[in-house]
C-alpha cells in the first residue's frame, strides 16, 4: 500500500527490483525529496486510495490545519470526517476526480475538528503508484490570503464607497453652485423689481439699516420730503425733523423708527414732517422691519403725506357736526316742548289715550335724539377727538348708581337686577361719566334682549391689575357668526332688531371704543337662547388722563 | 319794584319762546334777542341779572358775545349760561374759558331742569 510505502519508503524501496541501480538511486532520492516535502510541506496534503476514496496518509500540516491525528484520518472516506461544509455530495465529486484525474476548488471552506471553519484550495490529483491509482490532495490554508483579499475588498469597497460619495459630494457642489446661480438670478430679477418697485412707488419709501442708518431713498421720498437721496444716505433716520401736531420735535422713544427697531414689530404712525424747505405737513409713517432669523437687520420705511385726508377729515367733522346740530336744534325744541305740557296742570284732563299718543311722540323724539348723539360720539371717536376728563372714581357707587337706575327701567319688563361685589374694588382714576355710559349701555342691552321677569347679574369684581365689570342675562344670546360683528359700527343682529327695534347698533361700538382707549378690553361669553355675559377689564394701574379712541 | 331782567340771546325762536314764558311766570322780565348784536345792543341799554346765550347765532355768535362782555366793564360782571346745541367738550370748554358761568346742552337736558339750573343761578346773585 502507498501508505506503508511512503512511510518506509526507504526500507521497502531495498526491496523493488529496478532496471539499474542507477535508477533506483535516482528514484530513491526522488522518494527521499517527496517524503521530506510531505513532510515539511505548508500545505495540507492528503493520500486517498483512487479506488475506495480511503485515506492512506495525511501529512503533518494538515494534521495541524484540520485539527485531526492520523488515527482520526486513516482508513476513513474523505466525507465521513465531515471536512467538507459546502460540497454536498462529495461522493460525486469524488467520481467526477476519478473520472478526470484532476478536481480543483479555489476557495472551499473547512471545518476542522474543533468546529471552525477555514477556508482552502483544494486540489486533487489522481496518478499512478506501484500500478496503483492513488489521489493527492493538497489543502492549502487561504484563509489568511482570504482575510487580506476581505480587507482588500472591504477597503476597495470603501475606496469606492469614499470614490462615490466623492462623486456625489462633486455632484452635489454643483447641483448647489447651480442652485446658487439660479438664486443669483432670481435675487438679480427681484433685485431688478425691487428696484423698480422702489423707484416706482407713490409712496415715499426709505431703507435704513440696523444702525438706523438710511441706505435709500426713492424718488417719492424725495419729492415728498424735499431732500435728495444724498443729502439722506448714511443719516441716522431719527434724525429727519418729525414734529407732533402742536409743533414739538417728536422725542426719539415716540419715533417709529425708533418703536420698530427696538420692539421688532411694524409701527404705524402719524406725525409732520418739516421739509426741507420749511413747509410742515402730515405724514402717515409706516416702519417694516427687516427681520432675519430673529434679528432685525434693518427698516424699510414708508409714509404718505396726509395733507389732503387730514382736510377730508376735517370736513367730515365739521360737516357731521354741524349737522347734528342742525338736527338736535329741532329736535330739542320738540323735546322741551313735549315736556312743557307733560308738567302743565291741563296735561292731567287729557284722556289717557291722548296721554299714551303724547308719550309716544316723547319716545321717538328721543330715539331720534339718542341717535344723533350717537353719531356724533361715532364721528368724534373715529376722529380720535374724544377727550377723557378722568378722576378718581369710585367704581362701586357709580356701578351701584347705574344699577339703580337701570332697575327702574328693568321693573317695567318685571326683570330684576342683581348686583354682587366681590372684593374690595380700588378707586379708578378714570372718566366717572364714561364709565357710566358703558355701563348703563350693557345693561340696558341686556333688558332689552331678556324675557319679562328674568334677571340680570351685575358684578363687580378683582384681579391683580385690573377691576372687572360682569353683566350677566339669559335673554336671547347671540349667534357664532353676530359675534364677529358684534362690536362693529351700525351692526344689528337679525334677532336683535325683531326683538326691539329702537336700537342704533352704536352702542357696543361706543362701549368697545371706550373701554380700549381706558387700556382695558371687552369680552363676550353667549350662547344662543342661554344668555350673554358681558366683561369688562379695566386696568388698575392707569393714571394718566388718555383720549379714548385715540390713534396715535 | 321793578322785575329782574333776563336777556335771552337765539336765533331760534321757538327756545326763546318757551324760557320767556317760563321764565316771566316765575316772575322774571324777558326780553329776547336773535343774534348777538342785537343782544350786546339791549344789554348796554337794560341792566340784567342774567344772559342767556345761544352760541351759534348770525351775525354776532355766542363766543364773539362773550369776548366783547369780558372787555366791557359795565357789562363783564353779568351771570352767562351758555345754551347750546354744540355738546362738545372743547365747545363747552371754550365757553367756560370765555367767561360763561354755565353751559346747558339743549337737547341732553330736561325742560325741567334746564329752568331748574336757570334759577340756581339766579339764586347765587
Amino acid at each position: 500500500m502507498l501508505s506503508q510505502l511512503l512511510n518506509t519508503a526507504p526500507s521497502k524501496k531495498k526491496n523493488q527490483t529496478y532496471p539499474c541501480d542507477h535508477m533506483d538511486a535516482k528514484l530513491r532520492f526522488s522518494e527521499l525529496r517527496y517524503r521530506r516535502l510531505f513532510e515539511t510541506a505548508q500545505d495540507g496534503i492528503l493520500i486517498l486510495n483512487a479506488e475506495t476514496g480511503k485515506i492512506t496518509d495525511a501529512n503533518p500540516f494538515l494534521k495541524k490545519i484540520l485539527g485531526y491525528s492520523q488515527e482520526d484520518l486513516l482508513g476513513k472516506e474523505l466525507w465521513q470526517i465531515g471536512v467538507f461544509k459546502d460540497i454536498k455530495d462529495s461522493k460525486a465529486a469524488f467520481l467526477e476526480l476519478q473520472k478526470n484525474g484532476y478536481i480543483r476548488y479555489k476557495d472551499l471552506p473547512l471545518e476542522t475538528k474543533t468546529g471552525h471553519s477555514i477556508d482552502v484550495e483544494f486540489v486533487s490529483n489522481v496518478y499512478m503508484v506501484d500500478q496503483q491509482k492513488v489521489i493527492q490532495c493538497n489543502i492549502r490554508d487561504i484563509s489568511d490570503r482570504k482575510k487580506a483579499e476581505d480587507i482588500v475588498t472591504s477597503k476597495t469597497k470603501d475606496l469606492e464607497e469614499l470614490t462615490r460619495s466623492q462623486e456625489e459630494t462633486k455632484q452635489a457642489m454643483l447641483n448647489v453652485m447651480e442652485d446658487l446661480e439660479d438664486a443669483k438670478t432670481r435675487i438679480e430679477i427681484e433685485k431688478v423689481k425691487d428696484e423698480a418697485m422702489f423707484a416706482s412707488m407713490g409712496e415715499g419709501l426709505i431703507a435704513v439699516d440696523n444702525s438706523a442708518k438710511v441706505t435709500a431713498v426713492n424718488k417719492a421720498a424725495e419729492e415728498m420730503l424735499g431732500w435728495k437721496s444724498k443729502d439722506l444716505i448714511g443719516k441716522v433716520v431719527t434724525t429727519l425733523p418729525l414734529e407732533d401736531e402742536e409743533g414739538n420735535p417728536v422725542p426719539l422713544e415716540k419715533r417709529p423708527s425708533f418703536l420698530a427697531l427696538a420692539t421688532g414689530k411694524i409701527t404705524n404712525m402719524t406725525y409732520f414732517f418739516v421739509r426741507k424747505d420749511h413747509v410742515k405737513f402730515p405724514i402717515a409713517v409706516n416702519v417694516t422691519p427687516l427681520v432675519l432669523g430673529g434679528k432685525t437687520i434693518g427698516l424699510i420705511e414708508t409714509f404718505r403725506d396726509i395733507t389732503r385726508e387730514k382736510e377730508i377729515d376735517r370736513a367730515k367733522t365739521e360737516f357731521v357736526s354741524l349737522a347734528s346740530h342742525q338736527l338736535r336744534t329741532p329736535l330739542g325744541i320738540a323735546k322741551w316742548y313735549i315736556e312743557a305740557i307733560r308738567e302743565e296742570g291741563y296735561f292731567d284732563k287729557v284722556p289717557e289715550i291722548g296721554k299714551d299718543y303724547f308719550n309716544e311722540v316723547y319716545k321717538s323724539n328721543e330715539r331720534l335724539l339718542a341717535l344723533v348723539r350717537n353719531l356724533l360720539s361715532i364721528s368724534r371717536i373715529d376722529q380720535g377727538k374724544v377727550k377723557d376728563t378722568p378722576k378718581l372714581t369710585n367704581i362701586i357707587e357709580l356701578v351701584g348708581d347705574a344699577v339703580k337706575s337701570m332697575s327702574i327701567v328693568a321693573a317695567k319688563s318685571k326683570i330684576t337686577i342683581h348686583l354682587t361685589i366681590e372684593k374690595t374694588i380700588p378707586g379708578l382714576f378714570i372718566d366717572p361719566l364714561r364709565v357710566q355710559e358703558v355701563i348703563e349701555n350693557l345693561i340696558t342691552n341686556a333688558i332689552e334682549y331678556s324675557s319679562t321677569a328674568s334677571q340680570i347679574e351685575v358684578v363687580v369684581d378683582k384681579l391683580p391689575q385690573k377691576i372687572l365689570i360682569i353683566v350677566k342675562d339669559t335673554g336671547i344670546g347671540i349667534s357664532e357668526k353676530d359675534k364677529k360683528k358684534l362690536f362693529t359700527k351700525f351692526f344689528r343682529s337679525e334677532k336683535a332688531s325683531v326683538k326691539n327695534a329702537e336700537g342704533t347698533g352704536l352702542g357696543l361700538y361706543v362701549v368697545k371704543s371706550y373701554v380700549e382707549g381706558w387700556g382695558g378690553d371687552i369680552s363676550l361669553v353667549s350662547k344662543e337662547g342661554k344668555g350673554s355675559t358681558f366683561t369688562i377689564s379695566l386696568p388698575i394701574t392707569k393714571q394718566e388722563n388718555r383720549g379714548v379712541g385715540t390713534r396715535f | 319794584m321793578d322785575k329782574k331782567l333776563i336777556l335771552i340771546a337765539d336765533d331760534e325762536p321757538a327756545y326763546s319762546k318757551i324760557l320767556q314764558h317760563t321764565l316771566e311766570n316765575e316772575g322774571y322780565a324777558v326780553a329776547v334777542a336773535s343774534n348777538g348784536d342785537e343782544l350786546l345792543n339791549i344789554a348796554h341799554e337794560r341792566k340784567s341779572v342774567l344772559i342767556i346765550l345761544d352760541l351759534i347765532m348770525p351775525v354776532k355768535n355766542g363766543f364773539q358775545v362773550l369776548t366783547e362782555m369780558k372787555k366791557d366793564q359795565k357789562l363783564k360782571k353779568i351771570p352767562i349760561i351758555a345754551l347750546s346745541n354744540l355738546g362738545q367738550e372743547e365747545d363747552i370748554e371754550k365757553a367756560k374759558i370765555l367767561g360763561a358761568n354755565d353751559y346747558i346742552i339743549k337737547s341732553d337736558e330736561t325742560f325741567h331742569d334746564v329752568i331748574h339750573i336757570i334759577k340756581k343761578q339766579l339764586a347765587i346773585d
